[in-house]
């Protein structure tokens, strides 16, 4: 996590922090960028994007202000649900990158059959999925009014 | 077809067009393959899938298992050289003949882990969707109960707690480590809620339809009607989650192998072979280089087939493009 010489800053961690994070990230971005591309596929055909061409914007004011905020939107949802889920998936990657996280806790613990800690860690992820779907729908509705929660 | 409709409008009136076209009916399973082959990746990731079989069967005829187990440690972490086309392990084993014998461990959990969850997952969506009422209402909060805790996590807890009850399996002459039985049901169990949910909406749309008022105004009795009538109906995304399944399935045994939790010895598979090589990441790449190499080719060529499917299998996907 850092290097003993240096010591605990900043610095060090962040350093520390670029693969995992990179690796992390990697798989997500392959999976918005399918998601962003099938609701951008669905935006840009919509009448709103057709007046915005019809005004005679750029293309790229058109793409970015118009399209891609739209079609955005659903990601929340999915950041939403995913946000808990990489807490808890980082498993693999912090016992590669040898990160004392809450992964290498629970399968310390296993190793340990140390079943309190195991149900702690679960407890707390299922109340993070729960927390996280009420935050997501409520930011949804805020971001998209056309959306009513009844 | 369609090259010669956009070629020949200008010229051929279009009565004469459509009167050739027309003796060419074909039924819904023949234009799906049509469409199926249209699909460059998937068709492509289908070749590499045979190929990868064909890599598995022959080297089993090549190899026996022993070969694959038999381990001298002076020749230990060798590169690839003449003998030993993919270099030896930190025991001397010959990585080769661990790829084809973890390769086959590995798809077997794959295929079979993944009817597993097909079984209950349409069990339990078909179930859900056509009774409805009670049933329902039980069965989807078990479903969005399993959803909201991370499968790793339950993987890794029902890895630990049932590995290493289980003795070994003799089948067929060979030894399997009864850890692979756990792994196949315990993926299964953690793996059938998307498509329970997909089955089950789709019964929900299809009970409600003229044929099955009909098969059951003809007092067809209830399973019948669930297997016979609509389940064929439902058969498309079934298919698509299958194949996608299998794809899942050996990423999610490469996952737990690899925390030490999943094939134990003296099966090779996949994942087992990359914890090997997490130890030698630059003295010996070939260990790990060979096992994710087919990992990722039977992975990506999994999920190109799948989505060939999914398009060749939708009827509305002509309209589409």
């Amino acid at each position: 996590m850092y290097d003993p010489i240096v010591g605990r800053t900043t610095n060090q961690i962040i350093q520390h922090m670029i693969l995992p994070v990179a690796s992390l990230a990697l798989i997500s971005i392959a999976n918005y960028s399918r998601y962003i591309r099938a609701s951008m596929l669905e935006v840009i055909h919509s009448d709103y994007i057709r007046t915005a061409r019809a005004k005679g914007l750029l293309e790229r004011r058109i793409l970015f202000a118009h399209a891609l905020r739209n079609a955005v939107l659903p990601i929340v949802t999915i950041i939403g649900l995913d946000l808990p889920f990489l807490l808890a998936g980082a498993v693999v990657t912090e016992q590669i990158f040898a990160w004392p996280g809450m992964g290498r806790l629970f399968i310390d613990s296993l190793n340990r059959s140390d079943f309190p800690v195991l149900m702690g860690i679960l407890m707390m992820i299922s109340v993070a999925v729960v927390l996280f779907q009420l935050l997501t729908d409520i930011v949804y509705t805020w971001l998209d009014p056309r959306i009513r929660l009844t | 077809m369609d090259k010669a409709l956009q070629t020949g409008t200008d010229a051929v009136p279009p009565v004469v067009l459509s009167a050739k076209t027309a003796p060419e009916s074909r039924s819904p399973w023949r234009m799906a393959l049509r469409r199926f082959l249209r699909h460059r990746a998937a068709v492509t990731g289908g070749l590499i899938l045979l190929g990868i079989a064909l890599y598995i069967g022959i080297g089993s005829v090549v190899f026996s298992e022993r070969d694959a187990n038999f381990n001298d440690t002076s020749i230990r972490l060798q590169g690839p050289s003449q003998e030993y086309p993919f270099g030896t392990d930190s025991v001397g084993r010959d990585v080769l003949a661990r790829t084809v014998y973890g390769g086959q461990i590995s798809l077997i959990i794959g295929v079979f882990a993944m009817l597993v969850a097909i079984t209950l997952g349409t069990s339990v969506g078909a179930l859900s969707g056509y009774y409805g009422g009670l049933v329902d209402a039980l069965l989807m909060r078990l479903t969005e109960t399993m959803l909201s805790i991370p499968n790793l996590l339950i993987l890794l807890v029902m890895a630990k707690f049932f590995g290493g009850r289980i003795p070994n399996v003799e089948v067929a002459g060979r030894t399997f480590s009864g850890s692979i039985l756990v792994i196949i049901l315990i993926i299964g169990f953690t793996s059938w809620m998307y498509l329970a949910r997909i089955v089950r909406s789709l019964f929900l749309k299809l009970k409600e339809e003229e044929f099955i008022l009909a098969a059951r105004a003809l007092g067809v009795p209830n399973t019948r009607i669930i297997l016979v009538h609509i389940l064929p109906n439902a058969m498309a995304p079934i298919i698509v989650a299958a194949t996608l399944g299998i794809g899942a399935a050996i990423i999610t045994e490469a996952y737990i192998s690899f925390l030490g939790l999943g094939v134990g010895p003296p099966s090779a598979s996949w994942g087992n072979m990359l914890t090997g090589g997490q130890r030698f990441v630059e003295r010996a790449p070939w260990l790990w280089f060979f096992p994710s190499l087919l990992i990722i080719l039977t992975v990506l060529s999994i999920n190109f087939l799948g989505d060939g499917l999914r398009d060749a299998l939708d009827p509305h996907a002509d309209k589409k493009v």
